[in-house]
């Protein structure tokens, strides 16, 4: 069977006084399905990028990249995007919560842009705030929760259209290390229930959750690119 | 003083250095303040600026007034009685205008002049530069002729000659002698040049042949009030003594002062109301692009509260700022007036009276500059109160612009609801006169004024000294003209449709006193041709012929409205007429014609009689041409077949007759043209100030639109989110706007024509309109707001 995600000589480049700049260098990755893998590596090694170009925020790259075995090289941007909403849920570092909206309120905003009828809406975000306990705060606004309440809410929202893929650029980066404990174990019970999760972390501690640690260094993959299992294929 | 100069210098070099803010800011308030300065500088010459007379206040005007009709002049018998009976003036003059041709001195001519009773210019209180006006009892049959003549046509015609007094110049073929020369600037109604004595003692004027305006001027003390109760007892005490003529006459004493701007209140008012408007919506503008620069100066007023200012201080130096903006608008403002004023001017409009004297003299300038004071505080308080006290000071210093100018966002939407209902009511009143002056020109006319070529012409008595020579020269000049190829018909007539003023009393055979109305006709003396040139129909009997010539029984062709009124629809065919115009028998009715519309085409049809040129010509003539083609196409051809028939014959106003038209419209397209611009200024100012307000809202909000991207928001969700959010304000606008709309244009019904000023589809019509300007005025920014990189925002942070 094919890998969930399957990366082949990716590079990203942008242009620098001239000549270019390489944020990727020959990224070759497999992650999957139902693996929990952490992309670790220095400031500026290229991390965020990376997982920019797995969320399909960024189509502006060279190489190969499969997806559920579908190529996503030279997609046309309304189904790159049609694809990201349905297979892919992004958590932020600084969760972006929208400042105006309720709790309840931004967990249906990804709802709001997939073809689902309000009634199930409604379901859906309340069946998710069960989910995540997070009932209780359903009318408050994003300023009175605390950050790891806050991020809570940001793993709900990632999560809440049922994607098979969870991606999180240092989720715990802002928070306390109880609360970051609290969030891993969060990811552990997700990747328990299937959804295959793709974290950047610096800490080796919430690496530990995950069973593989992908290591990277001036945009280029230094090791764990492949899982253990295609290795031994 | 320290202070103001060291925050004017400041204030300069911050503009100087944002360029586009400063610029923006200062050509929306020229325009504003401009157009508030141009109607302003109308207003005060119109309405405020009291008449050239000394003690204006006392002057007066006295009208007769039939209750289904309206006011109208007074007969002489009346003005006697009314003089004799309303003890409330000093002096009770009357006068009768008219064109006088004038000989010697030149070539001759034909002036406007006016024919006044002895003491009218007593009553004015004007004395003469030159000479004397007129005694007592001059006005008297059998008194020597004398004529007092204006500052212009001594200058023009006479060279301003020092020894005028006592020269002797021809005035209706009469020698007249020069009694004074009044004083430049001097002019009683009109443009009126000379003045000759006028005898209203005659005992032969009829009590219904009313010719005269009367003027009078209140004894010191007396007030308009206890003259209108005088003259009510007076026409009361008339009606019961002759009740067959006066039964239903009443009478009015108005302010002379507000006799002359009656016609124009209306409309000025409308348009100080609308430019007040537009200059609210510039302030809204401009407080909007403050707003904006005010999220940018947090900092520096942060740095300069911790450095000690006051807060107070602080507002000086950003309302100094905004003062200073208003001021250099108010310049360039200035500028823009007095352009407008010119093109105002150049539309030849007549229906503001004393447009000549309108400038911008200092009291202008200074109305211009306390508007900008004003306009630069109104605008300028609420961003500079905001900026200096909203934010705490340590976040001020320590944070960013985000989430403290969320306020920022409401009090900016409130300016574009405002901006939006405020051109709301622009736009409707602009649309209503629209709709009005589409009406007016499809009214009914009469007749058709399509593919007439048109001009004037006088007849010199020099060259031409009576009737015996006047006819050939028209019967020649129609003969060459018709033989233009293209020219279907020609005519040659004393008067055009809506252009006459000449009103005259007649006696008519089997004629029935009548009450709703004056008992004048409009005279016409035309060739046989001018109801084909002017298309209008025959209804009975016939039409004039070339037969019925100087030799030939007199005829008369009347109109319905002469049948109808005076005949109680009697057949008149065969009846006599005779119009006191001076000629010496009676004509018979041969034929009816259908009513011609005269005195604005909106008026009520007044009687007319249509007699042949060739039974008594006059001199002042105008020549319709009725051609196959464009009319002005033979123009040419029609000044050659003047120069053939008198190469001598000057001729004047050489136009189609749809342009003549055009001339009656004046007010109505003057006032649609003037209330559509500032409509249009309005439109494009709330345009500008939803474009502002929303470019700065998505520029605050391309976080949020990222994040929405990132969790798979589609260009058109962020394309309707963007324009919902543009669109809200402007909604809550229209509605107010409308609401507005239904209470002002209330105001302005007497400048209406045949459209209700509650009419839904005009008020619908600019509903959309301003919300298909709104939308396009959302596209931009929100076609912007698709285009925001989701990666870019969000890592913005
Ligand atoms: N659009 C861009 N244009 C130019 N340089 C960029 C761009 N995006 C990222 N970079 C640079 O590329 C490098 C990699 O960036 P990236 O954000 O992926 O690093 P990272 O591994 O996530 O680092 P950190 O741990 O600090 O978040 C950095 O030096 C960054 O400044
Ligand atoms: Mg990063």
């Amino acid at each position: 069977m094919n890998p969930l995600i399957r990366l082949r000589g990716v590079e990203k480049r942008v242009p620098a006084g001239g000549a270019y700049h390489y944020l990727l260098r020959q990224v070759d990755l497999e992650v999957d399905r139902g693996e929990f893998v952490t992309v670790m590596g220095p400031s500026g090694a290229g991390k965020s990028t990376l997982l920019a170009i797995l969320g399909l925020l960024d189509a502006d790259w060279t190489g190969e990249y499969h997806l559920d075995g579908e190529a996503m090289h030279g997609l046309a941007p309304k189904r790159r995007q049609a694809l990201a909403r349905e297979r892919i849920g992004i958590v932020f570092q600084q969760y972006h919560l929208l400042d105006d909206l309720t709790v309840a309120e931004n967990l249906d905003i990804p709802l709001s842009y997939r073809n689902v009828k309000s009634s199930e809406r409604a379901a859906l975000v309340a069946d998710t705030l069960d989910r995540f306990g997070i009932v209780a705060k359903k009318d408050l606004y994003p300023r009175q929760l605390s950050g790891g309440q806050q991020q809570l809410v940001g793993v709900a929202r990632a999560l809440i259209g049922r994607p098979a893929i969870l991606l999180a650029d240092e989720p715990t980066g802002n928070l306390h290390s109880s609360q970051a404990r609290e969030i891993m174990e969060m990811f552990r019970r997700i990747n328990g229930e299937g959804t295959t999760i793709v974290q950047v972390s610096h800490s080796a501690e919430n690496a530990a959750y995950g069973n593989r640690v992908i290591e990277l260094k001036d945009g280029w993959v230094v090791s764990g690119g492949v899982s253990a299992r295609a290795g031994m294929q | 003083m320290e202070h103001l100069w060291q925050d004017l210098r400041y204030a300069l070099r911050t503009f100087a250095k944002q360029p586009t803010f400063a610029l923006t800011a200062i050509l929306t308030l020229a325009l504003g303040i401009g157009a508030n300065t141009a109607i302003f500088g109308v207003v005060n010459s119109v309405l405020l600026r009291p008449l050239p007379f000394p003690e204006p206040h006392e002057l007066a005007l006295l009208w007769g007034r039939y209750p289904d009709f309206g006011r109208t002049s007074t007969s002489a018998p009346d003005f006697r009685d009314w003089r004799e009976g309303v003890a409330a003036f000093e002096h009770l003059s009357a006068f009768t205008q008219g064109s006088i041709n004038l000989a010697g001195g030149g070539e001759p001519e034909q002036v406007r002049g006016a024919r006044v009773t002895a003491n009218f210019f007593q009553t004015l209180g004007v004395a003469p530069a030159l000479g004397r006006t007129f005694v007592d009892g001059e006005d008297r049959e059998g008194a020597a002729d004398v004529v007092v003549i204006g500052d212009g046509l001594w200058r023009r015609r006479f060279a301003a000659d020092p020894a005028m007094v006592g020269r002797t110049i021809t005035i209706n073929d009469r020698p007249f002698t020069v009694a004074g020369v009044m004083p430049p600037g001097f002019t009683s109604a009109g443009e009126d040049e000379l003045w000759i004595p006028l005898d209203v003692e005659d005992p032969g004027y009829p009590r219904r042949g009313e010719f005269l305006t009367v003027v009078g001027r209140l004894r010191p003390g007396a007030t308009l009030a206890q003259a209108q109760s005088q003259l009510d007892a007076v026409v009361g005490r008339l009606a019961r003594q002759y009740p067959e003529t006066n039964a239903s006459i009443q009478g009015e004493v108005v302010s002379m002062q507000d006799d002359l701007v009656r016609e124009a209140r209306p409309a000025l008012l409308i348009f100080t109301g609308a430019v007040a408007l537009v200059l609210l919506i510039a302030c809204a503008n401009v407080a909007n692009l403050l707003l904006a620069r005010a999220s940018a100066r947090q900092r520096e007023v942060a740095v300069r509260l911790a450095l000690g200012a006051s807060r107070g201080r602080l507002v000086r130096q950003l309302l100094t700022e905004s003062v200073l903006l208003a001021v250099i608008g108010a310049g360039a403002g200035l500028i823009l007036a007095a352009w407008a004023l010119d093109a105002l001017r150049a539309s030849g409009t007549t229906f503001v009276p004393r447009l000549a004297e309108v400038r911008i003299d200092w009291m202008v300038t200074g109305y211009a500059l306390a508007l900008a004071v004003g306009t630069g505080i109104l605008f300028g308080l609420a961003p500079a109160v905001r900026l200096v006290s909203a934010y705490g000071l340590p976040a001020a210093l320590k944070e960013g612009a985000r989430g403290a100018t969320a306020g920022g966002l409401r009090l900016r939407n409130a300016l574009v609801l405002g901006e939006a209902a405020l051109a709301i009511v622009l736009l409707a009143g602009a649309g209503l006169l629209l709709r009005s002056f589409v009406r007016l020109n499809q009214v009914d006319m009469g007749f058709d004024p399509r593919g007439i070529l048109t001009y004037e012409l006088i007849l010199p008595t020099a060259r031409y000294p009576d009737e015996a020579t006047l006819v050939p020269v028209i019967d020649r000049l129609v003969e060459r003209t018709r033989g233009i190829p293209g020219v279907n018909a020609v005519a040659v007539s004393s008067d055009l449709p809506l252009e006459s003023t000449n009103y005259l009393t007649f006696d008519l055979e089997g004629r029935v006193e009548t009450t709703d109305g004056t008992g004048d006709v409009q005279p016409f003396r035309v060739t046989p041709e001018h109801f084909a040139v002017l298309g209008i129909p025959l209804r009975s009997g016939r039409l004039l012929a070339e037969s019925d010539d100087a030799s030939a029984p007199a005829v008369a062709v009347v109109n319905e409205e002469l049948v109808r009124r005076f005949l109680g629809g009697q057949d008149p065919i065969g009846r006599r007429i005779q119009v006191s115009d001076g000629a010496d028998s009676a004509a018979t009715i041969v034929g009816v014609v259908g009513n011609v519309a005269q005195e604005g085409v909106s008026a009520a049809p007044y009687a007319q009689v249509y007699q042949p040129m060739a039974q008594g010509p006059t001199r002042g003539v105008r020549v319709a041409i009725r051609t196959a083609g464009e009319p002005l196409a033979i123009a040419n051809q029609a000044r050659a077949a003047l120069a053939a028939v008198d190469p001598q014959l000057p001729l004047t106003k050489l136009r189609t007759m749809e342009d003549r038209l055009a001339g009656s419209l004046t007010q109505p397209r003057v006032s649609m043209a003037v209330l559509g611009v500032f409509a249009l200024l309005a439109l494009v100012l709330a345009a500008i100030g939803i474009y502002g307000v929303l470019s700065y809202a998505i520029a605050r909000r391309t976080r949020e639109i990222g994040i929405r991207i990132a969790l798979g928001a589609q260009p058109g969700d962020v394309r309707r989110l963007v324009i919902g959010q543009g669109m809200r304000p402007v909604a809550g606008g229209v509605l107010l706007g409308v609401g507005g709309a239904l209470l002002l244009t209330r105001l302005m019904q007497g400048l209406l024509y045949g459209v209700s000023p509650s009419d839904p589809g005009t008020l619908a019509g600019v509903a959309l309109l301003l919300g298909a300007v709104a939308l396009f005025a959302t596209w931009l920014p929100a076609r912007r707001a698709t285009r925001v990189d989701a990666l870019e925002a969000l890592r913005a942070e």
